[in-house]
């Protein structure tokens, strides 16, 4: 083949240039520190980086509900295990009361501590947390009880999502927890009979009310221990949600970010390379007759 | 026999011969970085002087040493190559619109609504993330717009470049036919064409990078230049290019020849930047505006009709959340959030039971959930792998072109080698038929001096 001066410059002016554009493509890598930064980079990589950022995003809004989530259930858990204690007041009470030997007056002492109980386990049932009332269902704006003890809120327990597909009811309703509904015993009403019968001065009826007492601490001690469940399941959910992001930002870096060794070394590579092209070329460009 | 005076003759003829041999190889010399310059050769044949058996040297013209099978190659790669960087080029603007850092964030922006659904669900009545979503909804309305209106722009000036482009050809095959008509003449009337011809296949080069060409010399030996399947150049004779839109919205490519009749010859056209331009526009900022108008279409249909199928926070029933036409047409540059609930955060429908309960957010967890539903793409995929798809899309057309492009270029340049081999200049070479014409120039000078030598003994000796 014929090898025209020409064809020795072009040769040399096509090398060098894709070694410049090599170059360039390096230390772009090198110094932004990412592989992919346009689609076509790598389509199947800025594709799964689309949908690692999606899921990202999704994790970081399902941990900041549970976050929210979380002192709401707290403050159940705790308004709950406030009202199993004033239910053991309220034993002592009943078993003070029952003695025979105390008289209508000091019975009617005995009431009145009773009938202060009450009014702080209704406050407690009508407790509200950052989003309303906690024990009212999903009528978070009305309180859970009125005077008479009557639930007013309704059977909703609030669903949120943890994971995808995962969704966990985080609200403990009144009705079941205070109100007994259904097959369980109004935890107010069980208060009053102690109080009436206190106040009626008759001893049979103050020793039976401790069966209803027990009934209701026991269906309180029931609904904590849900209560706590669902604080385990949020935090049990969150953590996996931290280890989630975790693997997924792990992911998203083995994707989209470069091997720093491997960028640096590709750098000094394509320069040595360069340099080398360079003196090749200067060889090349030499030969000539005219040197003759 | 000869006589002494045809010595003398004879070494005229050899000082002009080698003299013109020494100016060829200098045109040569000269004309080394010369773009297109196609190398000459002198032409000498011997001569002989009346009917004797001896003669002299004559000057029979040059030799352009171009090979016309390489040269169509040369065009066709060209055409090629010009095609595949243009559409590297113009899809690397495209890409633009979906780039993951610095681009629209149309992922960032659905990801961000699904959240506020989510978040939704911890407090359903809680105003200020009500208002967070109406404010992501209309984000992610907006992102959609802006990419949508990218991509129409970006479409819409490609009939104006293929415009250009069309003129540029029509510029230039009239150009040709007046070259045409300039080497008949010159070849008629017995001069070297040889410079028109390099100026001719400079402008065919030029030619091929626009459109796809052919080049044949018909039976008449008239030049022919096909371009995009039409005849553009015969002889004298130019046609013109133009551009027209179809019915469809696809580009039309348009013969138009001396009366100004025109012909649609797009289906011919398969090289040169106008191929490329045409793809673009026909086929990849087309279809990727469907797949983009698809997508909104799917999501915000889907979201929609969830939404509309809860309660808001005053009881009424939930209306669409998001303004959208029936069909995908358009949808990705027409979205808007509906105005019937913008600024109106009580009106999102959080509850899923009637009546409604602020505490009630069954419908927002609906919402949320769509986030890993697969009703988009024909009920295939999930939102956000649907625009994966969508991205991978983009980014596998780019690479495409991209690799392409480097392929084409490094074909150009095996032909450009090739061509450069037949009709490139080099020196070296030069330098030694300079050596050999001057020889021979000073071997004739030698031959005139020895005719002279033996004229002066004649006269001056044999002759007192």
């Amino acid at each position: 083949m014929r090898i025209t001066d020409n064809m020795r410059l072009f040769n040399v002016g096509r090398n060098l240039s894709q070694l410049s554009t090599r170059q360039a493509a390096a230390s772009d890598q090198a110094s932004s520190g990412l592989k992919v930064r346009k689609p076509s980079d790598d389509p199947v990589a800025a594709a799964k980086l689309a949908r690692i950022s999606a899921a990202l995003e999704q994790a970081s809004a399902f941990r900041e509900t549970i976050h929210s989530t979380q002192s709401d259930a707290a403050s159940a858990e705790g308004a709950l295990s406030e009202s199993i204690d004033l239910f053991a007041r309220a034993r002592e009470l009943a078993i003070q009361g029952a003695n025979g030997s105390l008289n209508a007056e000091n019975r009617a002492v005995l009431a009145r501590e009773t009938a202060s109980l009450r009014a702080q386990l209704l406050s407690l049932a009508n407790s509200k947390g950052a989003s309303g009332y906690l024990f009212s269902g999903n009528k978070t704006q009305t309180a859970a009880f009125d005077g008479t003890g009557t639930y007013q809120g309704d059977s909703g327990t609030r669903d949120i999502e943890v994971a995808p597909g995962v969704v966990v009811s985080v609200a403990i309703a009144g009705e079941e927890a205070f109100a007994g509904i259904p097959g369980g015993v109004n935890v107010f009403d069980e208060l009053a009979n102690l109080e009436s019968a206190l106040l009626t001065n008759n001893g049979t009826l103050i020793s039976a009310s401790l069966g209803g007492l027990d009934a209701a601490r026991a269906q309180l001690t029931e609904s904590r221990s849900r209560a706590g469940i669902v604080q385990n399941r949020l935090d049990m959910a969150d953590n996996s949600l931290a280890q989630g992001e975790l693997g997924l930002t792990k992911q998203q870096s083995s994707l989209a970010d470069v091997d720093a060794f491997e960028a640096v070394s590709e750098l000094s590579q394509v320069g040595t390379t360069l340099e080398q092209a360079i003196s090749v070329a200067r060889n090349i460009l030499n030969t000539s007759l005219l040197r003759f | 026999m000869a006589g002494l005076t045809d010595i003398l003759r004879t070494a005229r003829d050899a000082l002009a011969a080698q003299s013109y041999g020494l100016t060829v190889t200098g045109q040569n010399v000269a004309n080394v970085n010369t773009e297109g310059y196609v190398r000459r050769r002198a032409l000498l044949q011997p001569q002989p002087l009346g009917n004797q058996d001896f003669g002299t040297v004559q000057i029979k013209g040059l030799q352009r040493l171009s090979d016309q099978y390489t040269e169509q190659r040369h065009y066709a790669a060209l055409g090629l190559s010009a095609s595949a960087s243009e559409s590297d080029r113009l899809l690397g603007q495209l890409e633009g619109v979906f780039e993951l850092t610095s681009g629209t964030g149309i992922g960032q922006a659905l990801g961000q609504l699904f959240s506020s659904f989510s978040r939704l669900t911890a407090d359903p009545s809680d105003l200020s993330v009500r208002a967070q979503i109406l404010q992501q909804a209309d984000n992610f309305a907006s992102t959609l717009n802006s990419a949508a209106a990218t991509l129409s722009s970006f479409k819409a000036e490609l009939p104006a470049e293929a415009k250009a482009i069309t003129q540029e050809v029509s510029g230039l095959t009239s150009d040709l036919a007046k070259l045409n008509a300039q080497i008949t003449n010159a070849e008629n009337s017995g001069h070297d064409a040889a410079d028109l011809k390099d100026e001719r296949d400079r402008q065919i080069l030029k030619l091929s990078t626009l459109v796809d060409i052919r080049t044949f010399t018909n039976n008449k030996g008239l030049l022919v230049i096909q371009g995009a399947g039409t005849t553009l150049v015969e002889g004298e004779v130019a046609r013109k290019l133009d551009i027209g839109l179809a019915s469809n919205g696809t580009l039309q490519v348009l013969s138009v020849n001396s009366s100004g009749a025109t012909a649609d010859v797009s289906r011919f056209l398969t090289g040169g930047r106008l191929a490329a331009i045409r793809d673009l526009h026909d086929v990849h900022a087309t279809e990727l505006m469907d797949r983009l108008d698809t997508f909104a279409f799917d999501v915000a249909s889907e979201i929609n009709s969830v939404h509309a199928s809860g309660y808001n926070l005053d009881g009424g029933s939930g209306v669409v959340l998001f303004d959208v036409a029936a069909g995908p047409a358009s949808a990705a540059r027409n979205l808007r959030l509906d105005s019937t609930i913008q600024g109106q955060p009580r009106m999102v429908a959080a509850a899923a039971l009637s009546p409604a309960t602020p505490g009630d957010g069954g419908n927002a967890l609906a919402l949320a959930q769509l986030a890993d539903s697969r009703f988009a793409a024909g009920g295939t995929r999930t939102p956000a792998e649907a625009y994966g798809d969508l991205i991978a899309d983009v980014g596998t057309r780019k690479a495409r072109a991209s690799q392409d492009a480097t392929m084409r270029e490094s074909m150009t340049a095996q032909v450009y080698t090739m061509r450069e081999s037949a009709s490139g200049v080099n020196l070296d070479e030069e330098m030694i038929s300079l050596t050999k014409f001057q020889r021979a120039f000073e071997a004739a000078s030698r031959v005139l001096n020895t005719a002279d030598e033996l004229l002066e003994r004649l006269i001056n000796t044999l002759g007192r």
